[in-house]
């Protein structure tokens, strides 16, 4: 019983429900609690259980950019200056925990989660925002999109992907956010 | 050994495990050929008072002393969540 709002601390669990639960058929967050509240928790805890990676490291607050984070993955051959104004909002948040990676820190084409953590000096797991940013930001060119996330390159981290970047080799593209789970 | 389950009207949850859990777990223990001279007490609904329950746990402890009640839970900016987190619903609170 949550004395605070005085109301049951959790919805009623239909038994179909808790069946399905008992026979480990791990039913949506979405099917177990009707309380949103409850459910986003659900869903968070679902997330990390799931992917054993989806989560900072233990301390860190995921809700707070200066302890946690933020930094921006561009390929190797764009060129970061267009977006530089738009990023300096969130070099403030995270302070001295804001990354930009690009150029020869940028992503290169065919390169994997771990080969690029490895050399950022990151690595696989829970996330140390010391070594390297909760949150990332990647930017891409739109017609690599797909081939980016199709080597599940970075979609164990809290990712978002800018996909907007005038170049003098690419037309105008539109802008896109695609955020799996969080903000960016 | 004293076995308290708490009941409110209207409320599934604490029906099922006062006539589910509680009930027949004193019936079974009480009829259990090995119970010996054990005596057990069953304190059944409304019976479930706080006063009750802080007599036994203060006055006149049982050797086992076995409650079946909501749990109170406080959200984490409450200055009542670390005195009373986890505290027994009894039978006669007033309700929200």
């Amino acid at each position: 019983m949550n004395a605070s709002r005085g109301e049951y601390a959790h919805e009623p669990l239909a038994i179909a429900e808790f069946a399905r639960l008992i026979l480990g058929e791990r039913p949506s967050p979405d099917q177990i609690d009707p309380d949103p509240e409850q459910r986003a928790a659900l869903r968070e805890w679902h997330l990390a259980d799931a992917s054993g990676t989806f989560r900072a490291k233990e301390g860190v607050d995921p809700t707070d950019l200066a302890a946690a984070g933020w930094g921006v993955i561009f390929p190797a051959t764009i060129d970061a200056a267009p977006l530089r104004e738009a990023l300096q909002w969130r070099q403030v948040q995270a302070g001295p925990r804001y990354r930009e990676c690009f150029g020869p820190q940028g992503y290169r084409p065919g390169e994997g989660k771990a080969a690029f953590l490895r050399w950022q000096g990151g690595a696989s797991g829970p996330v140390d925002p010391d070594r390297f940013p909760y949150y990332l930001l990647l930017v891409v060119r739109l017609k690599q999109f797909l081939s980016v996330f199709s080597t599940s390159s970075m979609c164990s981290m809290r990712s978002g992907v800018f996909t907007s970047i005038r170049s003098r080799n690419t037309p105008p593209m539109p802008a896109a956010w695609y955020r799996p789970n969080a903000t960016a | 050994m004293v076995f308290a389950g708490v009941q409110y009207p209207d409320d599934m949850a604490t029906s099922r495990s006062l006539h589910g859990l509680v009930q027949p777990l004193v019936a079974e223990l009480a009829n259990h050929p090995p119970c010996g001279d054990w005596l057990f007490e069953l304190i059944a609904g409304a019976e479930a008072t706080k006063d009750r329950l802080l007599h036994l746990l203060y006055a006149e402890p049982p050797t086992l002393l076995f409650t079946a009640s909501y749990g109170v839970e406080f959200e984490a900016v409450d200055p009542r969540q670390l005195p009373h987190q986890g505290a027994i619903l009894c039978a006669d609170w007033p309700g929200p």
